[in-house]
């Protein structure tokens, strides 16, 4: 909201100047913010009065006229090519030679078509004072403000014949609370009560008028809680004066006519909005307040054709809607050249029905801002309308005849305010005398129940002040938050860390990932169906959480997968840069539960709870090599093994053992053969990883035949860090024994792996059920304090073309002796035979080597 | 017979000329006196000799085993400094590129998270999260929202389209992490003091807007808990993520779930409120809003208001992140270019 320092100051009971900055500090300390301070009407000062003494057309121009004007020292010829150069003895705005205008034109005694011309008559434009830039001003005493004592004269300067030229404008944000401050007065009001001084005497007196009942009819008075209407005549719609048009187009309001604009200028003085009708329009002459009738239509003032519904409030005549009420008025009564007589509209309309209205049929206006934040329905409203009637009267030549003041209007309220509270908020205390003084210079009206406690009752343009914090906060608005002083109580009770070990486990993981190699990213948390779909197998479209309003359609769908948005992020380099790619997140997905009855909540937030879809975490891994590809010198390769490791490396931060297994239900969005599944000892599944499908990297914007491999850890399946136990440790070393298996290569190395395992817990766990006396078993005692190693990959000479024959050790130890070589040559040779038999119709060829 | 030895002492010491290792070394020492060695075989014609012969022969045996031991002691001394030799003459270039994994990188706004969430629980403030879709009930009623309060406008708040017996534009993408604040203190007595940190959105995307960012809150409730203290708890945590000596400034302001509510603005870190380009010339960093929570926020939340009284607070991550980092524009914190991520090392 824009604010005209100039209006302020003559709203305010002082003489001293305010100057911009230091209504800036008042302001931001009251709570007002102020945005913008810019000053205006600099390079007016030098304009003066003009009196035409002659004019004549040029010799070589139609369009430009030389006029001999009197500046009231001498005459000068001016050439001016305006079309409304009045005659002689008219007056004007002349800008002399060696003016510097706002607009930035400098006027410099020039010939114009062979004609000297020393100075500029002026029009609005130039000034930036006004819109109108169709003529010049031509001046009478009407536009010289009211109370100025400066006489309109040749030669007597522009800016003290309207002061308001020279003004600084303050732009401001209201916070929704204040609707009172979105008028000079309310703002006024404040600075009077932080400054120490009164509002200049403003209030006007009620005219004693015939009452007309008939005026005015409210029909929902839930909706209209006071319709002030005055019926004026014998107005003339003209221009307003210039002092007006000034003062208005300072605030950023549109010059209309002097009926329009006395209401925009009682709006943007009292923050009220008024409306006017042509009286002559209205069937009847009269309104009534009432709910438009469904499908009723209404052409609103800007043109728009509203259809309306029974929840619309209307300010309708005898037959037909005319106004949608606090939002807009209706065009077939407007105020036109012609209107000679006015019903004039103070009225207090409920905020909700406003705001209702206005968004139903779009409309965000002057009106519908201030009604929808509350306005005054007592006596700010009265003294609003009887401001709009002065200066009609004054303005336009009206004369009120009428008044129907229908009063419905809604109880003040009442708080009980005790001093010592101000002290339990703030931590400070303030003195009575100087909180009673606050509360009353902002219209509070303040009554002592006793020492110790009052009775409040906040004016009605103060919506916001409902309890005895919203007293507390005006008192410290005004007496500033610059002293208050900072003070740390202690808990009144120990207060017990709680430890979150989800949340920690995530801190480690993202750590862990990043130690891997990869940069971690934040995406976004939605994304578009069409993006999610090729990667969902666990989670359904049925279970998509959709946005209903998103911003753009690909942000319609909550993610059920982290990896649309590191795809999106790969993208963005791909196009940018031909580097290694490697990203990683630690995010949630969002899904509605497969079954709801399933999910179990406890505590006070149950309820809400149950109606909320399934939040869970996921790590992911992207990898990509880049476009440029890769050198043994650049460190480890990035394959899918690499992802296998970055993922496995993670794990293993957080005390986790996993290992890389065959897919059971292979992912369709990974490389049917390059995939697998992520398991714990004792858990099952916890993740998968692979190379992502060629048809995923085909859908997305990367270079043709890019490798990308992707894993993702699922982190509600993740134990919980558990303190670990100790285990005694080994008194006798261990024995190693290697076996070179001839394998076809397509079988997982995984596979023989698990297969050894369990073969040797088996044939140990037989041998030890028949010589109990400390059997020998496996001993983690290879690197990583692995029990089974691989150590070669061996292919070539001496394998079949399609086999390769991997290298295992196995580690067997006993508790308290050294295993002896002839019990461990045998039970090593049954594990291999029974591990073989296992995986011979996987491979029929296996044999040991 | 010592001419016999003699000759075996020469044909070692031309041996022993071309032993060029310790296994060839051993090897010879073996062949001549190890226990079948030549010298050794030598003595086992004594038997047949004279007692002077025999004499003889000792002395002379003794003499050549002492000097082919000796030259094999000899030898052995030389390989072995030779190989030590040799071996301090291998080069290795380590100006080589290191063998090491090469490290990521953390998102900054994961460094300004962390860096916060220690900074309060230095403080004693629990750090809490909650649901990112929430329920319009904890997102704005509970905190004192009116109904028809403009943050519920579809303009403002991202809706989600609910499941079974949830009515529509009852869910929402959380617009806040206000709701944390709820749910904490629906499910604890006071003293309540935490931090609740996390992700929220809000419709609105442009050059100083994501439709998601993060936020920070700070709640304390308990008996006697004033703006003053919130004064002092700020003052606290800018000392202690920025350094002491900032001064903390508090602005009246409206937000709907404080009363008092407040604007907090903190002395520019950068130039201690000398004034500078990241404060706009000010010298001091508008931070957030605070104030009092809202007497009808705590009794929705079963506290009641007549004991106790508790402040609240809360700034963005995400600016707080760019202007730890210099980062001018908002998007880059969202666009996962790895130009931008790698400039923020493990
Ligand atoms: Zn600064």
């Amino acid at each position: 909201m824009l604010i005209s320092l100039a209006w302020i100051q003559e709203l305010l009971d002082r003489d001293a100047p305010l100057a911009g900055a230091e209504v800036d500090t008042l302001l931001t300390s009251l709570g007002l913010e102020v945005d913008d301070i810019k000053r205006a009407g600099a390079g007016c000062e030098t304009v003066i009065v003009g009196e035409v003494r002659s004019k004549a057309p040029h010799p070589k121009a139609d369009k430009l006229t030389v006029v001999q004007l009197f500046d009231g020292a001498s005459v000068v010829q001016v050439v001016c090519g305006a079309p409304n150069v009045p005659e002689p003895g008219g007056l004007v705005a002349f800008a002399p030679v060696g003016s510097a205008l706002p607009n930035g034109m400098e006027i410099g005694a020039r010939s114009i078509r062979g004609v000297d011309s020393r100075g500029m008559i002026c029009s609005e434009t130039e000034l930036l004072i006004g819109d109108d830039g169709d003529g010049i001003m031509v001046l009478t005493p009407e536009d010289v403000a009211p109370g100025v004592s400066v006489a309109l004269k040749p030669g007597t300067r522009l800016v003290e014949l309207v002061p308001g030229i020279l003004d600084e404008v303050l732009e401001l944000s209201i916070t929704p609370n204040r609707p009172d401050a979105l008028g000079h007065l309310g703002i006024a009001r404040d600075l009077a009560v932080k400054l120490r001084c009164s509002l200049a005497p403003h209030e006007e007196q009620a005219p004693s008028l015939p009452q007309a009942p008939e005026l005015v009819t409210i029909e929902a008075p839930a909706r209209c809680g006071r319709y002030i209407g005055h019926v004026l005549e014998d107005i003339t719609v003209r221009p307003s004066p210039l002092w007006m048009r000034v003062r208005l187009h300072r605030v950023g309001l549109r010059a209309i006519n002097n009926c329009v604009d006395v209401t925009n200028y009682v709006l943007a003085e009292y923050g009220h909005p008024l409306h006017a009708f042509d009286r002559a329009k209205l069937a009847e002459g009269r309104v009534v307040v009432r709910l438009a009738a469904p499908g009723e239509p209404m052409t609103a003032l800007d043109g728009t054709a509203v259809e309306l519904t029974d929840e619309d409030l209307v300010i309708a005549d005898a037959r037909a809607p005319q106004a949608l009420a606090g939002v807009m008025g209706g065009a077939d009564s407007m105020v036109s050249p012609d209107t000679r007589a006015l019903l004039l509209e103070a009225a207090y309309f409920a905020p909700p029905g406003v705001r209702a209205s206005a968004r139903r049929h779009g409309f965000n206006t002057d009106s519908s801002y201030r009604f929808e934040r509350g306005v005054g329905f007592a006596e700010s409203l009265t003294q609003a309308s009887l401001r709009a009637l002065r200066l009609l009267e004054r303005l336009g030549g009206g004369r009120a005849v009428a008044i129907c003041d229908a009063d419905q209007r809604p109880a003040l309220l009442q708080i009980a305010f005790r001093l010592a509270s101000i002290e339990r908020v703030l931590g400070f205390s303030v003195d009575a005398a100087e909180a009673r003084r606050i509360l009353e210079g902002l219209g509070v009206a303040v009554e002592a129940v006793d020492e110790h406690a009052w009775r409040c009752t906040p004016p009605a343009n103060r919506p916001d002040l409902a309890i005895e914090e919203d007293l507390i906060e005006e008192i410290m608005r005004v007496h500033g938050l610059e002293d208050m002083p900072a003070r740390a109580t202690v808990p009144s009770e120990p207060v017990v860390e709680r430890v979150h070990p989800a949340a920690e486990l995530r801190e480690r993981l993202i750590d862990a990932l990043a130690e891997a190699g990869l940069r971690e990213i934040v995406a976004f948390a939605f994304t578009g169906a069409e993006r999610l779909t090729p990667f969902e197998q666990e989670i359904g479209a049925g279970r998509y959480v959709h946005v209903s309003n998103p911003l753009r359609s690909q942000h319609g769908v909550m993610r059920t997968h982290l990896l649309p948005g590191l795809l999106d992020s790969l993208e963005h380099n791909a196009a940018r840069h031909a580097r290694p790619v490697q990203l990683f997140e630690v995010g949630r997905i969002y899904a509605w539960p497969e079954n709801q009855e399933s999910r179990v909540f406890t505590g006070p937030t149950a309820e809400i709870d149950r109606l909320l879809p399934d939040e869970r975490w996921r790590a992911a891994a992207l990898l990509y090599g880049g476009a440029s590809g890769f050198s043994e010198l650049q460190g480890t390769p990035i394959d899918a093994r690499a992802a296998c490791g970055a993922l496995i490396h993670a794990l293993a931060r957080v005390g986790l053992r996993g290992v890389v297994r065959p897919a059971t239900t292979p992912a369709a969005y990974l490389h049917p053969g390059v995939q697998g599944e992520i398991a714990l000892d004792g858990v099952g599944v916890v993740g998968r990883v692979g190379e992502l499908h060629p048809e995923v990297i085909d859908a997305r914007e990367l270079p043709g035949g890019a490798r990308v491999f992707y894993g993702e850890l699922w982190l509600d399946r993740l134990p919980v860090h558990s303190v670990h136990k100790f285990e005694e440790l080994a008194k006798m070393p261990s024995t190693a024994r290697d076996v070179s298996l001839e394998l076809p290569r397509s079988l997982p190395a995984g596979i023989v792996l698990s297969a050894l395992r369990a073969a040797a817990e088996r044939v140990l766990s037989e041998n030890a059920s028949r010589s109990p006396d400390d059997p020998p078993t496996l001993a983690r005692a290879g690197a990583d304090a692995r029990a089974i190693e691989i150590l070669e990959d061996y292919r070539g000479e001496g394998v079949p073309e399609d086999a390769r024959a991997l290298l295992f050790r196995l580690h067997y130890a006993a508790r308290e002796r050294t295993v002896t070589d002839t019990e461990i040559q045998e039970l090593h040779a049954r594990i291999i035979e029974r591990a073989c038999e296992a995986i011979r119709p996987q491979a029929p060829a296996v044999r040991a080597r | 017979m010592p001419d016999r030895l003699q000759q075996q002492l020469e044909a070692f010491e031309r041996a022993l000329e071309g032993v060029r290792d310790e296994d060839s070394l051993y090897a010879l020492q073996v062949a001549y006196i190890g226990r079948k060695g030549s010298i050794s075989l030598l003595r086992r014609d004594m038997g047949k000799m004279s007692p002077d012969q025999r004499k003889q022969f000792g002395v002379e045996f003794n003499r050549v085993k002492r000097a082919i031991e000796a030259g094999i002691e000899t030898r052995r001394q030389f390989l072995s400094d030779d190989a030590r030799r040799r071996e301090l003459e291998r080069f290795e270039d380590l100006t080589m590129p290191p063998r090491r994994p090469e490290f990521g990188s953390l998102h900054p706004l994961t460094r300004t998270r962390r860096a916060l969430a220690s900074t309060f629980r230095r403080m004693g403030f629990d750090v809490e999260d909650g649901p990112h879709v929430e329920h319009g009930r904890y997102n704005f009623d509970f905190l004192n929202f009116l109904p028809d309060h403009p943050a519920r406008d579809e303009q403002d708040t991202f809706f989600v389209e609910p499941r079974g017996d949830t009515s529509s534009r009852e869910l929402v993408l959380r617009t806040h992490t206000s709701p944390i604040q709820v749910r904490t203190m629906l499910a604890r007595t006071p003293p309540v003091r935490i931090i609740a940190l996390g992700t929220v959105f809000r419709r609105d995307e442009d050059r100083t807007h994501s439709p998601m960012f993060h936020q920070i809150e700070g709640l304390y409730v308990d008996r006697g808990v004033t703006m003053a203290d919130l004064k002092a708890t700020l003052l606290q945590f800018t000392g202690s993520f920025f350094g002491p000596g900032l001064d903390v400034r508090l602005r009246p302001s409206f937000f709907p779930f404080v009363e008092p509510g407040a604007e907090f603005d903190m002395q520019c870190p950068f130039c201690r409120g000398a004034r500078c380009v990241v404060c706009k010339q000010t010298g001091w960093i508008e931070l957030g809003g605070s104030g009092m929570v809202h007497p009808n926020v705590l009794r929705d939340c079963g506290i009641d208001p007549a004991v106790y009284t508790g402040w609240a607070f809360g700034f963005g991550l995400d600016r707080m992140t760019m202007l730890l980092h210099d980062v001018p524009k908002l998007r880059y914190l969202f666009e996962g270019d790895i130009r931008f991520l790698e400039q923020f090392p493990c």
